[in-house]
């Protein structure tokens, strides 16, 4: 290679790294990848595992599937008065709507009734399906949450609190474990069948979220004390605590990769702006994300594994954030 | 009403309706029902933990410290069991904000843990507390236990609330958390007027497991 075809390879050579650095960059910057249109203010929305889907709950009680990533509506319907709480299966077939009557009704995607569960009384405020999408949790107001088989409808366990409801829960990534943040200053982790196998009672404010790492081993804890904990998920001893933030955790989210983390945060003083940041697992290290909306509504991946938030805009209109992983 | 809740039980008795088992006149069958109905109480209403309740809290009722802004504030009552039984040993936990709306989440300033003495009373002295954001009524939060009872977790307000306008019988719903109208507790002015202080009872009553 003569020198000026070796000074054009390393021209070409830099550029192209340029070009994948400022690639790289961007991958690590957040970014709205789009916006859908709704009908009225989104309430919260879950995303359909990998499915391609998302469902949404509209203030006034209807419900969205919307197409990912482009933000067709794949169906929509009106449903009964009071729906308060929603969750899409992974498989992206059943739409679980958690009613203010204390029951679950479980639809097609098209919203065809299937079922109901009758799980209580009052306010179903939460609920979530396992991975596996063979279980459901149900979370009512101010009681311990319920786990479902929402393929037969039967009730699998009631779980336990000392007082107060629960304010987070999460599935481990194979489903064989269940964790829960309770309003009593504990968090405990169960069997899939509602055995309690480990619970930490060393918080002494509330933990408002939780999540499992991927690797299934650890679990994520955040709350009213400004600290992301972590705990082991076999035994639920501490593991570690990231440093402070200023503010309250209503959200903690373990992304994907496994070497970061998303704390979401309100101000407490106001209840009215919220920050999310970003932490590099190993380091500690945390930068807040420049994302705008009114209210973070929900969070999920697309079928490729991208880590996307929700936000609902002040106006009738949803959109679709990437997160760095 | 008494009288003729006791003639009507006479009359039963009389006519073979009611039947007693006791040796008892119908007169004193009739004043023990009555006495066991007035002591019968209602369990308190619950009402939602809130998001900054925090264990540990301190077993000091004076959590007014000298110089903090706003109304002087002592709120005071007893704990009883649904049967009219009062409660020794029962944990009465509260927090509340301060006068400005905020919670001390990081150390325990207007936290209590009070045990009731044998006599089930608890008492408090605090300020006013102030309108937290996003949440309508100034409010006091309760968590409540006793061996053998059900955990309570309630809250109190105040009938002079200014959300309340001066009826809070008409407008207690203002605030979609406070569930029920018992909770809304009539507030008395007393003390000298150069150290006024507002004055609320609260009876607290648990349900057995």
């Amino acid at each position: 290679m003569s020198g000026r075809a070796r000074g054009a390879a390393i021209t070409a050579s830099a550029a192209l790294l340029c070009a994948l650095a400022a690639q790289a960059a961007q991958a690590q910057d957040v970014r709205k990848l789009s916006t859908f249109s709704t009908t009225g203010k989104i309430v919260v929305v879950s995303v359909c595992g990998k499915s391609g889907f998302v469902a949404g709950l509209i203030r006034g009680g209807s419900i969205a599937v919307w197409q990912l990533p482009s933000g067709k509506v794949a169906s929509s319907w009106k449903s009964a008065e009071g729906v308060s709480s929603l969750a899409c299966s992974p498989d992206g077939k059943w739409i679980a709507l958690g009613r203010s009557d204390g029951t679950v009704e479980i639809a097609d995607i098209a919203g065809k009734p299937a079922r109901t569960l009758a799980a209580g009384h009052g306010d179903v405020t939460d609920v979530a399906y396992a991975p596996d999408g063979l279980l459901l949790a149900v979370s009512l107001h101010e009681k311990p949450v319920q786990l479902w088989n929402p393929v037969n409808g039967s009730r699998v366990a009631e779980l336990e609190t000392d007082f107060s409801g629960s304010t987070g829960m999460a599935f481990s990534p194979d489903s064989s474990a269940f964790a829960t943040s309770d309003a009593d200053t504990t968090v405990r982790v169960y069997d899939r069948a509602g055995k309690l196998k480990a619970k930490y009672t060393d918080l002494l404010l509330e933990p408002f979220a939780i999540d499992f790492l991927p690797n299934g081993k650890e679990i994520l804890v955040g709350g009213a004390d400004d600290t992301l904990t972590i705990l082991d998920a076999s035994n639920a001893h501490l593991s570690r605590q990231l440093p402070k933030r200023p503010s309250p955790i209503f959200g903690a989210i373990a992304l994907p990769g496994g070497h970061s983390l998303l704390s979401l945060e309100i101000d407490a003083a106001t209840l009215a702006k919220f920050t999310v940041v970003l932490w590099n697992l190993g380091t500690g290290a945390q930068r807040e994300l420049a994302i705008d909306g009114a209210k973070i509504v929900g969070y999920g991946q697309l079928s490729n594994g991208q880590p996307v938030l929700f936000t609902a805009d002040s106006d009738a209109s949803l959109s679709m954030w990437s997160v760095p992983d | 009403m008494g009288m003729a809740r006791r003639e009507l039980l006479a009359k039963c008795m009389a006519l073979g309706v009611v039947a007693s088992t006791t040796n008892l006149l119908p007169s004193a069958l009739a004043a023990a029902w009555q006495q066991n109905e007035k002591s019968t109480r209602t369990p308190t209403p619950a009402a939602e933990l809130g998001p900054f309740y925090k264990r540990l809290a301190p077993g000091n009722g004076e959590l007014r410290a000298p110089g903090d802004a706003g109304m002087p504030l002592v709120v005071a009552g007893q704990v009883y069991s649904s049967r009219g039984e009062l409660i020794p040993s029962a944990v009465v936990e509260i927090w509340q904000t301060n006068h400005e709306g905020l919670y001390d989440n990081d150390g325990y300033h207007y936290r209590a843990k009070l045990i009731t003495p044998a006599d089930g009373k608890y008492e408090f002295s605090s300020v006013m507390p102030g309108h937290y954001p996003a949440r309508v009524c100034q409010h006091i939060h309760y968590l409540v236990s006793a061996p053998g009872y059900h955990p309570l977790v309630t809250q109190l307000y105040f009938a002079t609330d200014p959300v309340f306008e001066g009826d809070p019988d008409k407008n207690f719903t203002r605030d979609p958390l406070v569930t029920s109208r018992e909770l809304v507790r009539p507030v008395t002015l007393v003390g000298d007027p150069k150290a006024i202080h507002a004055a609320v009872k609260f009876e607290l009553v648990l349900e057995a497991l």
